[in-house]
């Protein structure tokens, strides 16, 4: 069997059908990530009318476990708004679904807390700020990533928030290619890039149409650190950013089917599987960023498709 | 409003505080406070990775008074440091080899179940972490299970300390659960603590699903305070610092190799850690964290704690620091 269809089977498995939901792990609490990333993979997989119908109830779930505030907490039981909003967002928006969550969920990303990354050796206020992984902290790459993700799709990209997020990645950008977590270098020292970091990164910068210079030393980093990568996370989030730039390698499906492989014997999240299943079709890409949102004139040779 | 205080600069500078709070007469002080706390630590000759490390382990242990009864039919949680990604780089996280030495020694001694878990602080793929480090195929051929416990199932538990404002705490169901956690440090510098050793190490239980990455929150609460606060409330009941070869420079991610030989075991963490501290050639008292443990979590003076297996002063290194001030206390 094509593992794209063992693993569109697997996630409906793992699904609590109950609730329409993901946990973290099978047998446990249902939570935002697993729940928004397994919807959307399915959406990719052969039978579109059944994955509709199991997003939108997945979408259902979400809309449930929205806070007063507007956002979503990371897990069951947290009293915290946080960036899984973000994810909401996404699914909601992929599915088209013009409601009052949706709408919510996008104004407290808009309201969220600006803190900028401490500098190396200390704060540094005139940083530009992007978003928190927790309300009320510092701000980091990936949560900053997926907040101009999902605010782009919301027609926000021109929302000074956005703009400064962009501007966060572009300082935080490692001058040998990449992003680390947040800061790019520590006492002066440059610091190592990371490749879910620079993964979610380089979709954002995609998804706001931005070709810049960090982004295209990035995409050559991405390239040459998914060669030895099978961790699905990493390497799904990798891929997504590839195919998103026009660079995906011609080698990817083979890491793709050795990831999943891997996967199924040590890693149980829905999250990872669903992350594998969105990077090895356009489509996934499409879900997560879709065409013509703010793209500019782009090089066909090198930058966002 | 932010939910947590801004941190100030003390929280970023190690050592100060404890240059600050224990001078001379300071240390007389909270010498005084652990006047009748005493622990043992076991400083054991391990050359290197490639020696027998399970009987190096066992005699460890037995030394500190621990053997099959102490373990038998409980559960064992395993916490290595593995915080980044580390090709070529074997100073940055426990190494895989002493993670199974523990794991068999436990096993051999009837545990119930052993585990290995951790939530690193700054990849939030924690598989990718254990591929890197090489642990992934020593987990597959011991047939060791691996949590990450940034995404475990969430339990909160008063927090026991309350030096930092939490009233509770969230910890992964698998370190709640366990019944004895293993606190497996790597023997590193830290620029902002000055050591991170087994008490520090308690920072990738915290799971990132609360606490975000790098355990955010908790850098906001203060880290001595968090230190602190985790290290009573997780309540780790051994610590195996991994000495073999350590981290000097700019730990805990961008330091160089340093090669000690030896593996540092104790029941009380902040002895062991002072311990540590003192084998890398700096003064426990002057880490903030350590002086304020002193006396509440545990002794770190010197007259303290019974020392085993080979001598500090034979083996102490003089490790490198950052030339930063707040660091340079720490040779003091």
């Amino acid at each position: 069997m094509d593992w794209r269809k063992h693993a569109c089977q697997t996630l409906k498995n793992d699904r609590d059908a109950r609730v329409g939901a993901w946990s973290g792990h099978p047998e446990s609490a249902p939570r935002v990530e697993p729940t928004a990333l397994s919807a959307l993979a399915l959406l990719c997989g052969d039978d579109p009318p059944a994955a509709r119908t199991i997003g939108r109830q997945a979408a259902d779930w979400l809309a449930s476990q929205q806070r007063a505030d507007g956002g979503l907490p990371a897990a069951l039981g947290l009293d915290a708004s946080n960036w899984p909003t973000a994810l909401a967002i996404i699914l909601w928006s992929a599915l088209e679904l013009e409601t009052e969550p949706r709408r919510k969920a996008c104004r407290r990303l808009l309201d969220a807390s600006r803190d900028a990354t401490p500098a190396a050796g200390g704060r540094s206020d005139a940083a530009p700020a992007g978003w928190p992984w927790v309300d009320g902290t510092y701000t980091w790459i990936e949560p900053t990533a997926l907040a101009i993700i999902a605010l782009g799709r919301e027609g926000k990209a021109s929302h000074r928030r956005v703009i400064e997020g962009v501007g966060m990645l572009h300082d935080r950008a490692l001058g040998k290619g990449g992003w680390n977590a947040g800061n790019k270098a520590v006492f002066g020292r440059e610091l190592r890039p990371q490749p879910t970091a620079t993964a979610l990164a380089l979709l954002a910068l995609a998804a706001h149409g931005d070709r810049s210079d960090s982004a295209g030393k990035a995409v050559d980093y991405l390239r040459t650190a998914l060669e030895h990568i099978r961790s699905a996370l990493s390497l799904g989030w990798g891929l997504i950013a590839l195919r998103a730039w026009n660079a995906y390698p011609s080698q990817a499906d083979q890491w793709l089917e050795e990831a999943h492989e891997l996967r199924a014997e040590r890693d149980h999240s829905p999250a990872s599987l669903a992350l594998l299943l969105l990077a090895s079709s356009q489509l996934g890409v499409q879900l997560l960023i879709p065409r013509g949102a703010n793209a500019p004139a782009l090089d066909p040779t090198r930058g966002p498709r | 409003m932010n939910r947590f205080a801004r941190p100030g600069r003390r929280e970023f500078l190690t050592g100060m505080g404890g240059a600050l709070v224990l001078g001379a007469g300071g240390r007389q002080l909270a010498n005084w406070n652990e006047w009748s706390q005493r622990a043992d630590v076991v400083i054991a000759d391990a050359p290197s990775y490639d020696i027998d490390l399970e009987s190096v382990l066992k005699r460890g242990l037995a030394e500190l008074g621990l053997g099959p009864a102490w373990v038998r039919g409980k559960r064992v949680l395993l916490k290595p440091n593995l915080v980044e990604t580390s090709l070529g780089r074997p100073q940055i996280n426990t190494h895989p080899l002493v993670v199974r030495a523990a794991a068999e020694t436990f096993r051999s001694w009837g545990a119930r179940e052993v585990a290995v878990g951790e939530g690193p602080g700054h990849c939030r793929d924690a598989m990718l972490v254990v591929d890197e480090s090489g642990l992934y195929p020593i987990l597959k051929q011991s047939r060791l299970p691996f949590i990450d416990l940034n995404q475990d199932e969430i339990v909160f538990t008063p927090n026991r300390l309350r030096d930092s404002t939490l009233a509770r705490l969230a910890l992964p169901a698998a370190a709640a659960r366990a019944d004895i956690v293993v606190s497996m440090p790597k023997m590193k510098t830290h620029h902002w603590v000055g050591v991170t050793l087994a008490m520090k190490n308690l920072f990738g239980v915290m799971p990132g699903l609360v606490y975000g990455w790098p355990k955010n929150v908790l850098h906001f609460e203060g880290i001595e305070q968090s230190i602190l606060d985790i290290t009573a409330t997780v309540r780790p009941r051994l610590a195996i610092v991994d000495g073999i070869v350590g981290m000097e420079g700019d730990g805990p991610l961008m330091g160089t190799a340093r090669t000690v030989g030896v593996l540092v075991l104790g029941v009380n963490l902040p002895a062991v850690d002072a311990t540590c501290t003192r084998l890398m050639g700096l003064n426990p008292w002057r880490v903030a964290y350590l002086a304020q443990a002193s006396g509440r979590l545990g002794p770190i003076g010197e007259s303290h704690i019974r020392q085993r297996g080979e001598a500090i002063a034979s083996r102490t290194q003089d490790f490198e620091l950052l030339d930063q001030p707040s660091l340079a206390v720490l040779k003091t």
